[in-house]
């Protein structure tokens, strides 16, 4: 780094510190300590009352319940983070395998893996379809899902996984699925006389005597489903060696 | 169903995009599907237009009826996400279907031979959710999120001919300036939010006080929202964006840029108009911001080689007349007598421009992608003796090039009259600019005229055809409507952009959810 360029650094870190202390002192930022009223409505009424999404976590029903729109569509930010990494590093010739030497882990490592894989399948499940009973959800579920590859391809290889018909395509093919239910469900209330992503009424709040807070259950099982799908796909573009991008791809080499 | 179609109009495109990655390999049927969905949402919007027009603003809660809550202290929120759909929001939803079904209809030849047509095409369509979600949606933070989804798919799509090295970089640039303006957004949404405690436009605007966070937060979205619409100083990210996306993609990137336009009126116009002395002063920001805008991008046109680097430095020139047009009517908003004297007229120029650039620089821009079809190269020195062997591309170009310049009957002569005469009320020298502007503008467009398509037929274009029909369809539409336009700018005016005008000026009808609170 040159001296000029520390220098702006400074200046701009200073600049930053002295607006922010300024909008805090000057502009006087209400600090509230009181939980807001938008917030207190949120609280008192996940749950009870007749405008409750029926469902005692109060993040999952303000995720997919009050605020769901927006949670739809960060699903849609993430499907076009994916999509867009996928589309700039396309590679569409079969890419060669890439042979390395060696003989890889030893069992323990591998066996390991075999066992913690289907335990972190469980819990992921768990965490994405009690989303709405305690914290967690579709996001946070998938991404635990999606450790699953990202372990398989650090023990064995990324071809361990393709060569059982988990590539990157059929990864993209199943999140398409998962999001297109997810649309499907947003648009089931239509068919009910209801508004779009609307969960109760519509949605029954007990099935089978559980507790499933009407479509919440649903969306968070397909952004289970979609979101580790998603990770499988960008793990397994990420864990293409740069040579074969250079290759086909072409580009600056070091 | 009616009453659905301000939700309908993204779940349509939203479920395309999300289908497209299933035509894996089939490339044709993929085309298809996206000329057919973003068919659909164009007579969606057309519906909702006339929905709008009809009955007022439209408002859409997702997931219930009202959009109020009555708490039990007395205390009247809107608790859910809400679309409110006024003339304005209309008439931009009009604008990103239709460009997006002419965008889709000349992709299906102009990127034929690429490779990775489904995530294009996905791409493609989520640009247009990321759109009609900015300028439908009545909540802060739900802007926030459409206006990154508009960000993302349009920095991916410039940089999609990613064997390029100038379309990645294009691409890097474009992402950046996205990530910076949706952030800086984000923090002033954060900024209202710490202060109101809600999110929705309506709600916000109504209670609005003005304090110095307040114009900490108004400063901020003005300029994020000016950055992402190519003002200048902040419009260094546009000739490269413009250049290396693919021309089928160029109608949807056009309109993303002018959402962030209407974001930008949107902000000054609605959430902050409730400061009586203050707004004409942003309104004069507008006006200056909009002649330099317009002065510094057609001088920098004039020097350019590369035919879409050309046009593109001529969009962020036509730019400034829209922000001159509604900036003029920014200023006089408080003063009633003056608005009906020339600001509603002013505004009306400026978004009547709106619609009439992006149509004929969406002309412009896809004949400067067929020459590129045909020839291979963008640099103006090697074409030449084009017009014989592609008349329709050079009939289209005439009409686009004399429409950008003002001449008439076209279109672009329509608004750019209103705003010579509107903005002569305020202050004679920002007409003379704009005149100057346009003679400029008309300058430029001979140059790439003659040296493109007239001259002697080069030896190395002898087996030219004219480019494939979905091409010209699409060319053949725009430059229609550029004439129709043109010739009859009255209906255009009464039946659209008036209404969207007014949907402006009378902020309190939004401010009451179209008379709902």
């Amino acid at each position: 780094m040159k001296r000029g360029h520390i220098i702006a650094l400074g200046v701009f870190i200073a600049l930053i510190l002295l607006v922010s202390l300024g909008i805090t002192f000057v502009g006087k930022v209400p600090m509230t300590t009181d939980v807001r009223p938008l917030g207190l409505f949120y609280l008192k009424n996940s749950y009870f009352g007749n405008y409750a999404a029926r469902s005692p976590e109060v993040v999952t029903s303000i995720l997919w319940d009050y605020r769901g729109l927006d949670t739809l569509f960060e699903t849609g930010v993430f499907f076009l983070a994916i999509i867009s990494a996928l589309a700039l590093f396309r590679i569409e010739k079969k890419e060669e395998k890439v042979k390395e030497k060696g003989e890889g882990f030893t069992f323990i490592v591998k066996d390991t893996v075999r066992i913690i894989s289907v335990l972190i399948v469980a819990v992921s499940a768990a965490i994405a379809l009690h989303g709405h009973l305690t914290p967690g959800g579709g996001f946070q579920g998938g991404s635990a899902l999606a450790v699953v590859p990202l372990l398989i391809i650090v023990a064995f290889s990324k071809y361990a996984l393709e060569g059982r018909g988990l590539t990157k395509d059929t990864a993209m093919i199943v999140r398409s699925i998962g999001l297109i239910s997810i649309i499907i469900l947003v648009l089931i209330p239509l068919a009910a006389g209801g508004y779009l992503m609307q969960n109760l009424p519509v949605f029954p709040s007990h099935i089978l005597g559980q507790l499933t807070s009407g479509s919440l259950v649903f969306y968070n099982l397909f952004e289970y489903i979609a979101v580790g799908a998603g990770f499988t796909a960008v793990f397994l573009l990420l864990s293409i060696p740069e040579k074969v991008f250079h290759k086909i791809i072409g580009g600056e080499k070091e | 169903m009616m009453e659905h179609l301000p939700a309908l109009i993204i779940a349509i495109p939203l479920l395309g995009a999300f289908a497209a990655p299933l035509f894996k390999r089939h490339h044709k049927a993929v085309s298809i599907w996206a000329i057919l969905i973003t068919g659909i949402t164009l007579i969606v919007s057309l519906l909702l237009t006339r929905e709008v027009l009809v009955k007022g603003i439209l408002v859409y809660v997702f997931g219930a009826k009202s959009p109020t809550l009555v708490l039990p202290s007395g205390y009247k929120v809107p608790i859910r996400i809400m679309f409110e759909v006024d003339a304005l929001g209309a008439f931009m939803a009009i604008s990103a279907t239709l460009m997006s079904f002419v965008g889709a209809l000349y992709s299906y030849s102009h990127v034929a031979h690429e490779s990775g047509l489904e995530k294009y095409y996905s791409l493609l369509l989520l640009l247009e959710v990321g759109i009609l979600g900015m300028v439908l949606t009545g909540d802060l933070f739900n802007l926030f999120v459409f206006m990154e989804i508009a960000g993302i798919s349009g920095a991916a799509l410039v940089g999609f001919r990613s064997y390029r090295g100038e379309a990645s970089e294009a691409g890097i640039k474009y992402l950046i300036i996205s990530a910076v303006a949706s952030l800086m957004v984000l923090f002033s949404v954060a900024l209202l939010y710490g202060e109101y405690g809600n999110l929705n436009l309506a709600y916000i605007a109504k209670n609005i006080k003005f304090g110095v966070v307040d114009l900490i937060a108004f400063g901020l979205l003005f300029t994020s929202f000016a950055m992402k619409c190519g003002a200048v100083p902040m419009h260094y990210w546009v000739p490269d964006a413009y250049t290396e996306i693919p021309a089928g993609g160029n109608p949807p990137l056009l309109v993303a840029t002018y959402a962030n336009l209407y974001a930008l009126f949107r902000v000054s116009f609605t959430l902050f108009t409730n400061i009586v002395i203050n707004i004409s002063r942003a309104g004069w920001i507008m006006v200056i911001l909009g002649v330099l805008t317009m002065f510094i991008g057609v001088t920098m046109a004039l020097v350019q080689k590369d035919v879409k680097r050309l046009m593109s430095y001529h969009a962020i020139s036509q730019t400034g007349y829209m922000l001159l047009g509604v900036g003029v009517g920014l200023t006089v908003l408080h003063d009633p007598s003056k608005l009906m004297e020339f600001g509603r007229d002013a505004i009306a120029g400026g978004l009547f421009h709106v619609i009439n650039h992006i149509i004929y620089k969406s002309l412009l821009l896809m004949t400067a992608g067929a020459l590129f079809y045909v020839t291979g190269t963008r640099n103006l020195d090697n074409m030449g003796g084009l017009a014989r062997k592609m008349p329709i591309t050079t009939i289209s170009f005439m009409i686009g090039a004399a429409a950008i310049s003002g001449l008439p009957p076209f279109n672009g002569f329509a608004s750019k009259l209103i705003i010579y005469e509107t903005s002569y009320m305020l202050n004679p020298i920002l007409t003379v600019f704009a005149m100057v502007t346009s003679i400029l503008t008309l300058a430029s467009f001979v140059k790439v005229f003659a040296s493109a398509f007239l001259g002697p037929p080069l030896k190395k274009y002898e087996n030219v055809k004219e480019v494939p029909k979905p091409m010209l369809i699409a060319m053949i539409i725009l430059a229609a409507l550029c004439v129709i336009f043109g010739l009859f700018p009255k209906i255009i005016l009464d039946k659209l952009i008036y209404p969207a005008a007014d949907a402006l000026i009378n902020y309190l009808q939004y401010h009451s959810w179209g008379g709902l609170a």
